[in-house]
């Protein structure tokens, strides 16, 4: 497991600060001033912040109590302090949102018994999951942002304007299952990998480097050096972590956090009105694609037009904004 | 122009003006029409690619502007496909859905979207100017290339005129140049060459028809060939009474070579000859000397005999017998007179005279068979031998053509002198001697005739074989036999 960047934790940070400033704000609802629910939330990437974002903006539409980020240790004796206090709290107890992969292991793990939202985002193949999702206690709903693999090898060689492409991922297999799940992976995104070996030296040069978090226990490769090792060897690379749109990914695909927090706080919203009925996740399907000029600069990409048309954002550090229109009468 | 260097120089100075001046020429309309290819096809290729730049942008902005637009319209569509409506419900009565927060929310993503689209535009549209910008800047650096290609025409336009009427001058001078030279040159050469092949076929007599005065190469050739013309015939003449005189010599040495070869089978068969004839004197001397001795006891013990007997009939035999008996002496005799020569009268002997006498003595029997004998005196034949041996062999010869000619025939002797030899011949009309007798005609006792003892010719050969002369058989003029005895000549004395 990798620590947490710097940055995710300065970003942690500023929302904690924030948050605490807007407890103290004037919202004039007595019941929005203090947090009644809670998330928690080992960082993992920059897309657990939007999501978590989006849930408390969900909550406020639905009119639902504060949500507050409860900051937890990233080890089993925090999280068990949490559920036996969560426990202790009077009926109704209150909604706790885990957002990410390893808070809500780590809350499971703890013998946390709902009502519950575990927020997730999983690599897809055929609609299906690529990696299984531990089983939920009764009184949890699953919230689900999906990266298609179709969507992501149809990208990727849209971009590079080569079909196959050879793609190598940065990280190292732990695990006999990582290497199968990779596999999949390739197949179903029709790319072709390169064989699973350190960036440097290259026996075979890939024209793209994946960087994607399978929750398989793999290892990644520190990103600063997946960077430097593209722009060397001139390979694009593509990430499913949102904070590396403007940091070095040429392409970023990545769900919609927003969206996928707005349907954590629907399953929220069901389960604290007693309007869940089964199991089934709540899916936000739709995949963001980014496309940072600089990086494809960088990486001797040169993205067509027609696929920069079709895609959610595009970014440069150079480009020469044209002007707003003055914004109108609402 | 007096130097044959000097005008080879000259001629292929100009050949190489000429030449050179051609390769101007065609170098420069070779590169006067790829220049004209090379603009034309930059003029198109600018055109055409400004054509397609047009059609291109036109297509790639269409494109863009429609993706952007349906992928607007269908993220907003998704977005309201996927917005969980379950927040817009009513908290106290959640059959309600509170539109108005909808349609905010709805609003509100518009214009996010809005925002983010209106930056996504933007951004796209750079990206389109900086790749237009990019294809208008290779069109024009075509268009710069293509009015460079044009420019380049010209000068080579211009630089191909100026190249051609150098070039036609240059020839032009070139081609006076050579004509003058060939003139010049070419002629003489061509008369020359003319006056060596006829040098070479072999007339060497006249001289050369080129003139030979002045100075230059050309006339330092004339001269030497002339001089060379009149060496070689002086040469020639000289060698062709050099190969006369040496063909005269060799004739003679081999005509003195043929008589020598002639001379020496001659002597050759004349030894064979006499070697054998020696052998058969030898044993007809041996068997003679014995059977004269059985002859000298017959002949004694038939003249007891007889004066013994008184009986005429019986003494009448006894006579016969002694005849006989006395013939075969006298035959024995004329053997041993070969083997053992005995005490010879050595003295000058006249042929002519010897012949005469035979002739004399021989008449009467050629007149009782109307036979022609006739003496021929060639000049004056002496010999130094014995005179009757010498009428003996005469005797023989003349017997021999009496009976070999048919009656009313002709036996013509010839007595004379040839060079140092004295000759003797007896030729005759008869049938001759066939060339298979011939080897075998002085063997003794060898004879075509019915009565003949075969000792004639023998006891020739050896008499006149003691002389140191020879007997040889040949064809008479008038058809029958010759026999020529040849015996060295003596000079006849002052006195005679």
């Amino acid at each position: 497991m990798r620590p947490p960047v710097p940055y995710v934790r300065g970003l942690l940070s500023v929302l904690a600060l924030a948050v605490c400033s807007g407890l103290s704000g004037a919202s004039g609802e007595p019941e929005r001033t203090t947090c009644r629910h809670w998330a928690v939330l080992l960082p993992e990437d920059a897309g657990q912040l939007r999501t978590y974002d989006g849930i408390r903006k969900g909550l406020e539409v639905a009119q639902l109590e504060r949500l507050c980020l409860k900051d937890l240790a990233d080890d089993e004796a925090a999280f068990r302090g949490f559920v036996a206090e969560h426990r202790a709290l009077p009926s109704p107890t209150p909604l706790v949102f885990a957002v990410g992969r390893r808070a809500g292991d780590r809350l499971l793990a703890a013998g946390f018994e709902g009502p519950g939202v575990y927020v997730t985002t999983a690599m897809t193949v055929g609609g299906l999951p690529l990696t299984p999702e531990p089983a939920l206690p009764p009184g949890s709903l699953r919230a689900r942002g999906e990266i298609s693999a179709e969507v992501l090898g149809s990208a990727l060689s849209d971009l590079l304007g080569v079909n196959p492409p050879l793609v190598r991922l940065t990280w190292e297999a732990t695990s006999p299952e990582a290497t199968a799940a990779a596999e999949r992976l390739m197949k179903a995104a029709g790319l072709t990998l390169a064989p699973v070996e350190p960036i440097a030296p290259p026996s075979i040069v890939p024209q793209a480097l994946l960087h994607l978090r399978l929750g398989l226990g793999e290892r990644l490769y520190p990103w600063a050096q997946v960077v430097a090792e593209a722009t060397q060897g001139k390979f694009a690379v593509l990430s499913d972590d949102p904070a590396h749109y403007g940091t070095g990914a040429a392409l970023v695909v990545t769900p919609d956090h927003a969206l996928l927090g707005r349907l954590a706080a629907e399953a929220g919203r069901r389960l604290w009105r007693g309007e869940a009925q089964g199991s089934e996740p709540l899916v936000a399907r739709e995949c963001r694609l980014l496309v940072d000029l600089d990086a494809c600069a960088a990486q001797g990409v040169v993205p067509p037009v027609t696929f920069l048309a079709r895609v959610h954002g595009v970014r440069s550090s150079a480009a020469r904004r044209p002007p707003l229109a003055p914004p109108g009468p609402r | 122009m007096r130097s044959l260097v000097v005008r080879t120089l000259l001629l292929v100075g100009g050949v190489v003006l000429l030449l050179g001046a051609a390769l101007v020429a065609w170098i420069t309309s070779q590169d006067r029409a790829s220049a004209r290819a090379a603009a034309e096809q930059e003029q198109v290729l600018a055109e055409q690619e400004a054509r397609s730049l047009a059609r291109e942008l036109l297509g790639t902005s269409t494109k863009a502007s429609t993706a952007l637009v349906e992928g607007a319209a269908r993220r907003l569509v998704r977005w309201l496909e996927e917005e969980p409506l379950g927040l817009y419900r009513d908290p106290r009565d959640p059959e309600r859905v509170d539109v108005e927060a909808i349609k905010q929310a709805l609003t509100a993503e518009v214009r996010r979207r809005g925002r983010d689209e209106t930056e996504h535009v933007g951004l796209l549209l750079e990206r389109l100017g900086t790749e237009a910008e990019k294809r208008i800047d290779s069109v024009a650096l075509e268009a710069r290339r293509a009015a460079q290609a044009r420019a380049e025409v010209a000068t080579a336009e211009r630089s191909g005129r100026l190249a051609a009427r150098l070039a036609l001058l240059l020839g032009g001078l070139a081609l006076l140049l050579a004509l003058v030279l060939l003139i010049s040159v070419v002629g003489p050469v061509r008369r020359l060459r003319a006056e060596v092949n006829r040098i070479a076929a072999g007339d060497l007599v006249r001289p050369l028809a080129v003139p030979t005065g002045g100075a230059g190469e050309l006339q330092d050739l004339t001269r030497d060939v002339e001089r060379m013309r009149g060496q070689i015939a002086a040469a020639t003449t000289h060698l062709e009474s050099e190969v006369a005189r040496k063909t005269e010599h060799l004739s003679e040495a081999l005509a003195a070579r043929t008589h020598a070869l002639e001379e020496l089978d001659a002597t050759k068969d004349r030894l064979v000859q006499s070697a054998k004839m020696a052998g058969l004197g030898t044993l007809a001397g041996g068997v003679a000397h014995e059977f004269n001795n059985l002859l000298g006891g017959i002949l004694a013990s038939v003249e007891n005999a007889r004066s013994a007997v008184s009986d005429t009939s019986v003494r009448e035999d006894l006579d016969l017998a002694k005849r006989t008996a006395r013939r075969a002496a006298t035959l024995v005799e004329a053997l041993l007179g070969v083997a053992r020569p005995g005490q010879r009268a050595l003295g000058r002997v006249d042929l002519g005279a010897v012949a005469a006498e035979v002739l004399e003595a021989a008449r009467p029997l050629a007149s009782t068979r109307s036979i022609t004998l006739t003496h021929e005196r060639q000049g004056v034949a002496l010999v130094h031998g014995d005179d009757g041996q010498l009428y003996q062999v005469a005797l023989n010869l003349v017997t021999n053509a009496l009976q070999a000619v048919q009656n009313g025939g002709r036996v013509r002797v010839v007595t004379g002198a040839r060079g140092r030899k004295a000759v003797l011949e007896v030729n005759d009309d008869g049938p001759g001697i066939r060339p298979e007798d011939r080897a075998r005609l002085f063997e003794p006792f060898f004879t075509t005739k019915a009565t003949g003892t075969g000792l004639g010719l023998f006891v020739s050969y050896g008499i006149v074989e003691r002389h140191g002369g020879a007997i040889e058989v040949g064809e008479a003029r008038e058809g029958g036999a010759c026999l020529t005895v040849t015996l060295p000549a003596q000079e006849p004395s002052p006195r005679a």
